[in-house]
């Protein structure tokens, strides 16, 4: 909307200009006539004049008090008003201009009927002093003539020179005021965009930075768990390592183990016959036993549910000795702990 | 001691290291679980019990070896692969016994008791741990001896099995035999191994449906009047023979069953047109209907519990087998498999419900868990009828009709299955209370 009214303005503004150019040509025109009329001379003269730019003069111009804009018709009004006074203007000049051409013929004639009828009746020495009289007369007339002339072309010069310092004060005034409204409106329009951008340029900044601070904090506590990590990841990696290292030593032992418990569990297994229909079982019981396997003594840690369980329990154990030989002395347990859980 | 130990436990911590799964480290004992069992039966030898008075009137071992190799749950050893016969624990040489891959053994003698009768004495060995785990002392009377017999073989079930043995209780069941040209029916009571039968009810019309009171001391059952074309629904009292007629209505007096307390009768009776099931108080004579259908309602039979009744209807087309409160509501239906499913009656712990099921197999004996809700077949068929369980749960006793009828025992589990031959056709069995 701003731009369109921008651009409204400044067609108004060229439309006020180029009105005031036609105007200062017409003036322009009619001075070359005066010009060449003062002169007696029909042929043109080239009367140095220049082409006003309001935007390039108005710099030039004192400030005016700002005048009231005034509606187009008074405009054209004024125009052409000022163009009738300047057409009467050239018509008077131009009649004047005829009138003392025309004397002049007159008198010129009336002299040199004088001079003839003088030359006729008088005497030749007189012609000398007749044709003196007459250059005088004629140089007397030309001179007023010219100095006339020369005084209304002066007298219409200066008038030209108010009408279009007056005309081009008023344009001037105008296109000022029109500029600093345009300029105004501009710089209001720039203001606000301006502080619009700054406002989103801060808010985006601010965005910007807080999305930055939170990135920042994000990636800070990203490296801080990636430096645990990897501190974690070393330290059980020279755990894992140690453990290795262990393990290796371990890993035959561990695996006996694992066979050494199978072992034991399939012989108890196979030896236990669970009484028909009796369910909930659990219990535990205590083993002690020689390396060979032998067991030395047992004990249930509570009942397995009923007397019939417990007695069950207790003669698979006892069924189950010598326990399979551990493979190794690491592995072995003197004790061994059993848990009678099975699935109902 | 304790505390040597403790160390020796740390030490073999530190060797071992990282356990398996199974061996946690807890108080450093090698920890082992124990998740499955054998499905053996257990291995157990019966030497043939002392006397100082020679051949006894019963083979004390032989008799009690019967018995718990007729559960399945034992493997009895036969006496001529026996390595020694001794009577006294301090006779036996476990090694020697080890080597026979006997478990148990039982050593024993019997010697009179001063009163006329015998005093038996007996030990449980476990030959593993090398000793004596039980000792018992029985007294018998003079004519008592094959009842000692099964008390001395439910002992050493019960030491096993965590359950009463039924080796003292009696089985009832009908005869029907050709006798002097003629059909004749019999009501005959005898040991639960079909030993020692004695006949209750004697006729030329048919017996059906014996019924043991919870104490064992009388017998329900319906005989039949052909002449006068009735029937009679009666409790007989088996020390006395006295007999007390409940019902001989017009139509159906049938299917009798006890109540846990002994102080009803349910029964089956159409004298108002359609078989329904009626409740009878012993005490007061009144008798109240429990169901009234369009549909046979019949073999009703009550929950250990007292409080629901089973029964066979066909009120869904086919003969189904429902439960209903004691007083008649609460009507539900319990099967869905098969082509029908009837004569249903619960295992003593109320746990589960026997009964006979018909499919393209025939007819043959189910057990239904009432907690799952899922039957086993535990007979062969085609044509097995009236399954009873034994008063300790752990069998269950039918009738096989064929070529040869007989009676036959089977696990509640399916597993081990035994025969009581009768002579003539046997039908009907019912399995009374423990005995003791």
């Amino acid at each position: 909307m701003f731009r369109k009214l921008a651009d409204n303005w400044r067609s108004v503004l060229l439309a006020v200009g180029l009105h005031l150019l036609v105007a200062v040509l017409l003036v322009v025109g009619v001075n070359f006539v005066s010009d060449s009329s003062a002169r007696g001379n029909h042929g043109q003269k080239i009367v140095r004049a220049s082409v006003i730019n309001p935007d390039s003069v108005s710099t030039d111009m004192p400030e005016m008090p700002e005048p009231e804009s005034e509606p187009e018709s008074d405009k054209a009004a004024e125009q052409t008003k000022a163009q009738q006074a300047a057409e009467k203007a050239a018509r008077e000049k131009a009649e004047a201009k005829k009138a003392a051409e025309a004397e002049a013929a007159r008198r010129k004639a009336e002299a040199e009927k004088k001079a003839e009828a003088q030359r006729q009746a008088k005497a030749q020495a007189e012609r000398k002093a007749q044709a003196k009289a007459g250059r005088e007369a004629k140089k007397e007339a030309e001179r007023e003539a010219k100095e006339k002339a020369q005084r209304e072309a002066k007298k219409e010069a200066a008038e030209k020179a108010r009408r279009e310092a007056k005309a081009k004060a008023q344009a001037e005034a105008k296109a000022q005021a029109a500029r600093e409204k345009a300029q105004a409106e501009r710089q209001a329009k720039a203001e606000a965009e301006r502080k619009a951008k700054a406002e989103a340029a801060a808010k985006a900044k601010a965005q910007k930075e807080a999305r930055e601070e939170a990135a920042r904090k994000k990636r800070e506590a990203a490296q801080r768990r990636a430096a645990a990590e990897q501190a974690e990841r070393e330290s059980s990696m020279r755990e894992a390592m140690q453990r290795e290292a262990a393990g290796r030593r371990d890993a035959a032992n561990s695996q006996a183990l694992g066979a050494y418990v199978q072992a034991i569990k399939d012989k108890v297994e196979s030896n236990w016959l669970r009484p028909p229909g009796a369910r909930n079982i659990s219990c535990k019981v205590r083993v002690k036993q020689l390396p060979g396997g032998q067991v030395t003594g047992f004990r249930l840690l509570g009942s397995c549910g009923s007397s019939a369980v417990d007695r069950s329990v207790e003669q698979a154990i006892s069924k189950s000795d010598p326990l399979p030989k551990a493979p190794s002395d690491s592995v072995f347990s003197p004790e061994i702990e059993f848990n009678f859980e099975p699935d109902q | 001691m304790k505390k040597s130990l403790a160390k020796t436990y740390v030490v073999v911590t530190a060797a071992v290291g990282l356990l398996l799964a199974v061996a946690v480290p807890a108080q450093a004992a090698l920890q082992v679980d124990i998740t499955d069992s054998s499905q053996s039966a257990i291995p157990i030898a019966i030497s043939p019990f002392g006397s100082d008075r020679g051949q006894l009137p019963v083979d004390v071992a032989q008799v009690a070896s019967e018995d718990l190799a007729s559960t399945g749950l034992f493997e009895v050893l036969a006496r001529q692969n026996m390595v020694a016969r001794p009577t006294r624990a301090d006779q036996v040489n476990y090694e020697n016994w080890r080597t026979s891959s006997v478990d148990n053994l039982v050593v024993g003698s019997v010697a009179p008791n001063g009163q006329g009768g015998y005093r038996l004495t007996f030990d449980l060995l476990d030959i593993y741990q090398g000793q004596s785990i039980a000792s018992f002392q029985i007294n018998a009377g003079r004519n008592e001896l094959r009842d000692a017999a099964h008390t001395v073989a439910n002992l050493i079930y019960e030491k096993f099995a965590g359950e009463k043995g039924y080796f003292l209780s009696r089985i009832g069941y009908i005869t029907m035999a050709k006798e002097n040209g003629g059909l004749r029916y019999r009501l005959i009571v005898s040991d639960y191994d079909g030993k020692n039968p004695a006949t209750v009810y004697f006729s030329r019309d048919p017996i059906m449906s014996p019924a043991w009171s919870p104490d064992g001391s009388k017998l329900a059952y319906v005989a039949f009047d052909i002449n006068r074309g009735r029937s009679s629904l009666r409790v007989q009292d088996l020390a006395t023979g006295n007999i007390r007629e409940i019902s001989s209505r017009e139509g159906i007096n049938g299917a009798p069953a006890w109540s846990p307390d002994g102080r009803r009768l349910v029964m089956t009776l159409s004298y108002r047109g359609n078989p329904d099931i009626y409740s009878y108080a012993l005490g007061t004579n009144q008798l109240t209907q429990l169901t009234n259908n369009g549909a046979i309602d019949t073999e009703a039979s009550w929950s250990p519990d007292g409080r629901h009744i089973v029964f066979t209807s066909d009120r869904g087309g086919r003969p189904q087998v429902y439960r209903m409160r004691s007083d008649g509501g609460q009507v539900e239906r319990l099967t869905f498999e098969g082509d029908s499913n009837q004569r249903a009656s619960y295992s003593p712990d109320g746990q589960k419900i026997t009964m006979v099921q018909k499919s393209g197999n025939g007819f043959r004996i189910a057990v239904m868990d009432r907690e799952s809700n899922n039957i086993r077949i535990v007979s062969d068929g085609p044509l097995d009828d009236s399954p009873d369980f034994a008063p300790n749960g752990q069998a269950i006793i039918y009738a096989r009709q064929g070529r040869s009828n007989e009676l036959a025992t089977v696990s509640t589990d399916g597993q081990t299955r035994s025969r009581l031959s009768q002579g003539g056709e046997v039908r009907e069995p019912a399995w009374g209370p423990l005995g003791y």
